[in-house]
């Protein structure tokens, strides 16, 4: 029977299998020496264990600038994603529940900003913030990561599915203001959506690659992305092949943090399914 | 006049959205007001160029050059390929894999969120480096053992490029989407199923005829912006087309964008490009809502 | 909360107080000229051992403070720079590669240096390298490095199987025939996919001319008749599977780690890139002069950089100082070089001894492969020049490579291909082009 627990399991098994193979790899080619790195299979073990001696590497090098990146990126993705979250819900929730004038052509704004190809703003994006004097500077990274326009697109749609009219009825009847109904009975509500938001937003800020590219030259700035791209462009063309090793453990490391992340957060949507645990 | 509790909508909206559009009026609004007015002028240089350029005015004359260029035009037909390969596996993909989660019978669920989940985390940069890794003849252990099952395959030629942008797609969304349908299922009355399943309804039927039409918005959503994100199409034929240039460096608009922005410094036709881009994204967009209305409509 | 939104619409009230001003008018780009030599200067590069380059700068010219800041290679980094002089953002002092002078110079984006620089890139420089930087009579750059073709050779393999290095491209053609037989999964040469480079670096070698600059207008010949029969040649054996079509990465790098490829064509610099990539093959490897087609010396160059000022600097006259100094001093080349991995070949030929003295060559058995650069060096080919629209060239190239293998187009076609995109981009930009 294919819907038996055991059955259920293997399907998903199969499809992890699908998503992490690749991910071993990275996985494996962390833990080689440069040469086992070119001279093995990639969904083998080298010749010997590198893993300690790359990690070391990883921190020590340029003065351990990657530490810095990570921090970095922590505060691009983490506290940008944070703040594009909570203007993406309160928005969101606005377009859903109040009435107000002009707010479906308001709506199909923000749709545009969903529309347009991302990478293709960053230079116009860049110009402008030239003239703000926000290029190489922190600002310059951090600001474009507190719009997310899909998010409010989602907020919308979370807010329609999480957030019965009747509660908010039963609240303006109590004379509750309309904002602090938003904030101590809808945003509870939506908890879960805006862990979705975050998510979404923080893998997004996480991986952008164009803005920082254009934005920043002081390698202080830079975010984990752009930095292992610097290592690993110049690595084999430059003739310094140590950093390519550097960008594949770098990214490993990376992802470390992007883990965290999803657990912690998961812990929200299990929140919102304590229902569903009932068979 | 309105009554208070009217004022009280449109000032709390006000206060809600004024954030949002705050910021969204400089980062994205601006830079797009910006790029429209720039795909208006062409830079132009004369003899051998050492004077130095000067940008000319050449009204819709960049719009005329994109659309008249076969390589932009094409690019919208390798995207129309693509999204039938993609759409239907990627979101029947998630859809599957969130009703399994779903129903209760998965063991170690946050494992295989998570796991799903992942590919979508990796770094870009480290995503090609695998995918290449994976497609080139000679490197990839993968094609070895296709080989060794009499299967030989170029995951970079011409003519499989539209599937294998695809397959790198899939492991990148697949898990992502997946995260979005569960949240909408979470938010199913349970009170409905427990009705069903008093009803003797199977978990198949319970799933077919009850969730999937109850997250139905959130089912269409992730068709559009799939579309919309399709359209944009980018990073994963550049993947392949690091590996193996054989795809041209202008295969899908998004590309031809990029060709025309970071490698020709012609901005102007990037940014007219760019905006053909994202009408068209609207046009179809327009045109998915209005089919998936008419479809929860019947 | 409420805190929070209030924080969020200060926050906003000021992007949108940016945002005006941002849209108040163009930005100032011509910089007022500073021509003291003291004082701040910023510095782009992604070449190897900059930073050494930068400190020792730092400590023997207290006047001036160089900053310098790593950037990626490759065509994001001429993008981010191009962008940069737009803005009025650009750093003081940058790196370019050669081939990517001429787009620069031919955008109005890098300053004329012909009255500050120019006298010592004629007196330090031979034509070779002078070709590069020089273009309509004025200086732009000052050279950092040649890059003289070189060949690398397996010599076990080579000794074992009894395979002769080849002088002439003849013999090398042989060469590979015999590699092949030796060992079927070995190859003597590589045609990199993403790298049009190495192909143009031999139609150099064999004569060939790909642009000009006349008195006002770029003559384009991309697939003149040397060029031609370079492609013929490379195609055919890339058609036959005597040499490996591969990405110049990760796979080349693999290939060669896993001895399948055991010989190829490249320049001055891959000795040290060789060595630390694959290290453990140390004693393996030999260096020889790249194969000719008539047996008597020829080269060109495959790589190497210069430095340019950009539109906007902030301070050109300290900038052109530390420019001179990074290029022609002693000292300067020896911070190149500091690393003792680096087997970069100077394009001021009196500086030669530093770099020598600082590689050492007992991965390649002791062999003095710096005086065989040298012969390399002085046989390169006169008249060379790089192309206006250099980006759209290359793309041009390697978007057709991938397919010279499997017969789908032949490589003097792709030569064609791109001459023919080249000149349509140089016409939409408002370059004249003369027909050739």
């Amino acid at each position: 029977m294919l819907l038996s627990k055991a059955g259920v399991t293997a399907m998903l098994g199969l499809a992890t299998l699908y998503t992490l193979l690749p991910l071993t790899w990275l996985l494996l080619s962390s833990t080689k020496s440069r040469e086992d790195l070119f001279g093995t299979n990639g969904f083998a073990l080298g010749g010997e264990t590198h893993l300690a001696a790359n990690l070391s590497h990883l921190f020590a090098a340029d003065g351990g600038v990657y530490v810095r990146w990570l921090i970095n990126t922590v505060l691009y993705a983490g506290v940008g994603a944070l703040l594009a979250s909570v203007f993406g819900v309160a928005a969101g929730y606005a377009f859903d529940k109040l009435t107000f004038p002009g707010k479906e052509r308001l709506f199909s704004l923000v749709l545009l900003g969903v529309m347009v190809p991302g990478t293709a703003m960053a230079i116009p994006l860049y110009l402008l913030a030239a003239k703000a004097g926000l290029v190489n500077t922190f600002w310059g990274v951090f600001i474009p990561g507190l719009v997310f326009p899909f998010g409010v697109y989602l907020a919308r749609v979370f807010s329609a599915s999480y957030v019965p009219d009747e509660v908010l009825e039963a609240a303006r009847m109590d004379g509750a203001s309309e904002f602090r109904t938003f904030c101590r009975i809808a945003f509870p509500m939506i908890a879960p959506g805006f862990v979705t938001i975050f998510l979404f937003q923080f893998t997004q800020i996480w991986n952008s690659f164009f803005l920082p590219l254009v934005m920043l030259s002081d390698q202080d700035l830079y975010p984990v992305n752009l930095g292992l791209y610097v290592w690993y462009s110049s690595a084999l063309t430059q003739g310094h092949p140590e950093d390519y090793l550097l960008a594949v453990v770098g990214s490993l490391v990376a992802v470390a943090p992007l883990i965290a992340v999803f657990l912690m957060l998961q812990r929200f949507w299990k929140s919102g399914m304590t229902a569903g645990a009932v068979k | 006049m309105a009554s208070p509790s009217a004022r009280g909508q449109r000032r709390t909206a006000a206060l809600l959205l004024t954030p949002f559009f705050g910021l969204f009026a400089a980062v994205t609004l601006a830079p797009l007001l910006y790029a429209a007015w720039l795909s208006l002028f062409t830079t132009r240089t004369s003899g051998l160029g050492f004077g130095g350029t000067e940008n000319v005015f050449t009204g819709l004359g960049n719009y005329a050059r994109a659309l008249s260029d076969e390589a932009f035009r094409d690019g919208f037909l390798v995207i129309a390929a693509y999204c039938a390969i993609y759409i239907p596996v990627m979101i029947g993909g998630s859809l599957v894999l969130a009703l399994l989660l779903d129903s209760g019978l998965a063991k170690a669920r946050s494992f295989f969120q998570l796991a799903l989940f992942l590919p979508h985390a990796v770094p870009g940069l480290i995503a090609a480096l695998i995918w290449v890794y994976l497609y080139t003849p000679g490197l990839s252990p993968v094609i070895d053992l296709l080989e060794s099952g009499g299967i030989g395959i170029n995951f970079l030629s011409v003519d499989n490029a539209v599937f294998s942008a695809a397959n790198i797609a899939v492991w990148e969304w697949t898990g992502y989407n997946m995260v979005i349908f569960y949240a909408a299922l979470q938010a199913v009355p349970r009170e409905t199923l427990d009705a069903a399943k008093v009803d003797g309804a199977g978990a198949v039927r319970t799933a077919l005829s009850i969730k999937v039409p109850m997250i139905g918005p959130a089912i269409a959503l992730a068709v559009l912006f799939t579309v919309i994100g399709s359209i944009q199409l980018f990073t994963e034929p550049k993947v392949i087309y690091n590996a193996s240039s054989a795809i041209g460096s202008s295969w899908t608009p998004n590309m031809y964008v990029q060709t025309a922005a970071f490698q020709n410094n012609d901005f102007g036709l990037a940014a007219a490009a760019s905006l053909l881009i994202a009408l068209f994204a609207a046009v179809l967009s327009f045109a998915v809502t209005r089919i998936s209305r008419r479809g929860s409509k019947s | 909360m409420l805190r929070r939104t209030t924080a969020a619409l200060a926050c906003s009230v000021t992007a949108l107080a940016l945002l005006a001003t941002a849209c108040g008018g163009e930005a100032d780009q011509g910089a007022l000229p500073a021509p003291g030599k003291t004082g701040e200067v910023t510095f782009w590069s992604f070449v190897k051992g900059s930073d050494k380059v930068a400190a020792a700068f730092n400590r023997s010219h207290p006047d001036i403070k160089v900053t310098f800041e790593t950037v990626p290679s490759g065509q994001e980094y001429y993008s981010k720079l191009t962008n940069a002089v737009k803005a009025g953002t650009a750093p003081d002092v940058a790196v370019v590669e050669y081939p990517h002078l001429p787009e620069f110079a031919a955008q109005g984006k890098i300053e004329d240096l012909s009255g500050s620089l120019g006298p010592v890139v004629k007196e330090r420089f031979p034509e070779a390298a002078r070709q590069l930087v020089n273009l309509g009579d004025r200086t732009w750059a000052v050279p950092r490095d040649a890059a003289p073709l070189m060949m690398m050779y397996r010599k076990d393999f080579f000794t074992r199987h009894k395979i002769d290095v080849p002088t002439t491209w003849d013999a090398y053609r042989n060469m590979t025939e015999q590699v092949k037989k030796a060992d079927p999964a070995a190859r003597g040469g590589v045609l990199y996919t993403d790298n049009p480079g190495l192909l143009s670096a031999l139609s150099w070698q064999a004569g060939g001319q790909w642009f000009s600059a006349g008195k006002d207008s770029w003559k384009v010949t991309v697939d003149d008749a040397p060029s031609k029969k370079v492609a013929a040649y490379w195609g055919d054996l890339a058609r036959k599977d005597l040499v490996r079509p591969l990405s110049q990465l990760d796979p080349f790098w693999t290939s060669v780690q896993k001895g399948r490829t055991v010989a190829y064509v490249c320049a001055s610099w891959c000795a040290g890139a060789h060595q630390a990539t694959v290290p453990d093959q140390k004693g393996k490897w030999a260096v020889a002069s790249v194969p000719t087609w008539d047996g008597k010396p020829a080269s060109a160059m495959y790589g190497g950089s210069s430095f340019v000022i950009p539109k906007g600097a902030d301070n050109s006259g300290a900038a052109a100082e530390f420019i001179k100094w990074i290029t022609t001093d002693p000292e300067g080349m020896k911070a190149w070089v500091s690393s003792g991995t680096s087997s970069m070949f100077p394009a001021d030929p009196k500086l030669v001894p530093v770099t020598k003295a600082a590689f050492a060559t007992d991965y390649f058995g002791g062999q003095d492969i710096y005086s065989l650069m040298s012969r390399s060096y002085d046989a390169i080919r006169p008249g060379w020049t790089w192309g206006p629209v250099m980006g759209a060239t290359n793309t041009a190239i390697v978007d057709q490579l991938p397919k010279v293998a499997d017969g789908t187009v032949t490589l003097p076609g792709v030569l064609s291909t791109a001459e023919q995109a080249t000149v349509a981009q140089m016409k939409q930009r408002g370059l004249t082009v003369t027909a050739p």
